[in-house]
């Protein structure tokens, strides 16, 4: 579904991602876990063509890496952004129209009750401005707003940060749910434990490297992930 | 005394409605490119040139001469956006690149025009006749003018807030960031804004030439007043440009009675450092 071959991405002389190979197919979930400033974010913003990157970048086995943003959106491809970034002056109802792109636009009253039945705060709260929402509100309203675009794959840039663990609990049950509809997720977290639990395979970024990748369960195990990202001992601590 | 100031606030609201006008063409291209375009007061020079061309030169009824001056207004504004906004804007100081570059494209069609027809006056024929509301006595050309731009405001209301293009000119001026992650052509849109812009100032313009007549410098008088409406009434509001551009017409005229124009003039310079003072986001802020 979504390949990248070699991606690399330099702000300035700094590089913050270094030819990184990753594929995520339908209804997989894949994993990008790393701390902050690992290259997960600027792995994600390169996809989509919001910063310049190099290297190869397939979607269904077609060649988007010289597309705009808005090709790739076109393309199937959506960004549900670091920090939500949702339109704070404009309600609910408008976020979401925004997200729906022509292709899209045959189903939009359907796309909107998909949207509201996945997400039952946003119909509680259509009319109010997307600035009033909670943290978990809008999170939920900018990946509603992406969907919208009824993407092939779905990359998910930081969606638990600075939210409650039942509103983590809820962003991991709609992560499933949208893999039962297969869709592709690529998931960027610095929240292991909830990344690691809900993704099929992991790949750990360190300093814009690509260190381990495997199957999440795998990774999970591992003892330096561990020790570094879910707080367990290491083993020379343990020892 | 009390019918001239009726008379004056009557005056007022025509060319409060230009301020108004000119303001929100200025306060749309601050909110989505945030940019300040000095050129702009020479877009409503020029939509008071076409009129004054095609209805003294060519004998084009006044009234053909409105979408003349949007069209032509319009393709000066792309010219402008294409030229002096776009090549610079991606730059490190974009803005203030930006800045000296539309001032300088102001300069240039300002410079163009007075080279090309020399400073004096040009009489334009717009709407004739004269109505008398009690010890008001109104032009048609000034009624007309007030109407014309109510409607043109209420009109872009409308793109605003029940349009595509207006919901993602809003969502570009929130956020560009969002707006390019959500797939939308932003350089598009931007432009579009620059374009439409101009021709409110040019319909501005040409509303207003037949009432103080055209001439080469029209647009810089009315573009100083244009800013100091859109710093008092917060930059990027469109209802702070449109209230104060209507309040200042108001308030000049009927200063102008008791203190004369330029005294008058000065006070509004005076009223907008009280107001950065105070009020240094403006008066339509929501923060003080």
């Amino acid at each position: 579904m979504l390949k990248c071959i070699d991606l690399s991405v330099s702000y300035g002389p700094v590089p913050a991602l270094a030819r990184l190979n990753l594929s995520v197919a339908a209804g997989e979930v894949v994993a990008l876990v790393g701390a902050n400033g690992a290259g997960k974010s600027s792995c994600l913003k390169a996809m989509m063509g919001l910063v310049p990157g190099k290297g190869g970048l397939e979607l269904d086995g077609k060649d988007i890496s010289a597309a705009t943003t808005r090709s790739r959106v076109e393309a199937g491809l959506a960004l549900s952004p670091e920090g939500r970034h949702v339109f704070p002056e404009m309600s609910v109802m408008e976020n979401l129209e925004l997200g729906c792109i022509p292709r899209a636009r045959a189903r939009y009253h359907d796309l909107v009750e998909e949207m509201l039945t996945l997400f039952p705060r946003l119909r509680e709260r259509q009319k109010q401005a997307a600035g009033s929402l909670s943290g978990g509100e809008q999170q939920m309203l900018a990946i509603g707003r992406a969907l919208m675009s009824e993407p092939k794959v779905i990359l998910l840039d930081e969606p638990t940060l600075g939210l409650a663990p039942i509103i983590v609990d809820q962003i991991a049950d709609l992560i499933n749910d949208l893999r039962e509809r297969g869709i592709a997720v690529l998931l960027a977290e610095q929240n292991a434990e909830m990344a690691l639990g809900v993704a099929d395979t992991a790949c750990v970024l360190e300093t814009g490297m690509l260190v381990k990748t495997g199957a999440a369960r795998e990774i999970a195990q591992d003892s330096s992930v561990r020790s570094a990202y879910l707080g367990a001992p290491s083993e020379e601590e343990s020892a | 005394m009390g019918d001239l100031v009726l008379q004056q606030l009557a005056n007022g609201l025509s060319v409060g409605m230009t301020y108004a006008l000119i303001a929100l063409g200025l306060t749309m291209v601050f909110g989505v490119l945030h940019i300040v375009n000095f050129a702009h007061g020479e877009f409503y020079m020029l939509g008071g040139l076409v009129t004054a061309l095609l209805t003294s030169r060519a004998g084009v009824p006044y009234l053909a001469c409105l979408p003349a001056a949007a069209i032509l207004v319009a393709a000066a504004g792309w010219a402008t956006d294409r030229l002096a906004v776009r090549p610079v804007i991606g730059r490190p100081d974009g803005a203030t690149i930006v800045l000296v570059a539309t001032f300088a494209a102001g300069l240039i069609i300002n410079e163009t025009v007075l080279a090309t027809l020399g400073p004096a006056p040009i009489r334009v024929d717009g709407i004739a006749g004269v109505v008398k509301l009690g010890p008001v006595s109104l032009t048609w050309q000034r009624i007309f003018a007030i109407v014309f731009g109510i409607l043109l405001i209420a009109i872009f209301q409308i793109i605003l807030r029940r349009t595509e293009f207006g919901r993602q000119l809003r969502a570009v001026a929130q956020s560009d960031y969002a707006s390019r992650v959500i797939g939308l052509d932003v350089e598009r849109i931007k432009s579009l804004t620059f374009i439409l812009a101009a021709c409110v100032a040019a319909l501005a313009g040409a509303l207003i030439a037949p009432i103080l007549s055209f001439n080469a410098g029209m647009g810089y008088h009315t573009a100083i007043h244009g800013f100091v409406v859109v710093v008092i009434g917060t930059m990027g509001s469109i209802p702070g440009a449109v209230i104060c551009g209507l309040g200042l017409g108001l308030l000049e005229s009927v200063a102008s009675i008791f203190i004369g124009q330029e005294i008058a003039s000065a006070c509004i310079y005076a009223l907008l450092i009280v107001t950065l003072l105070f009020r240094p986001n403006g008066v339509f802020s929501r923060s003080a």
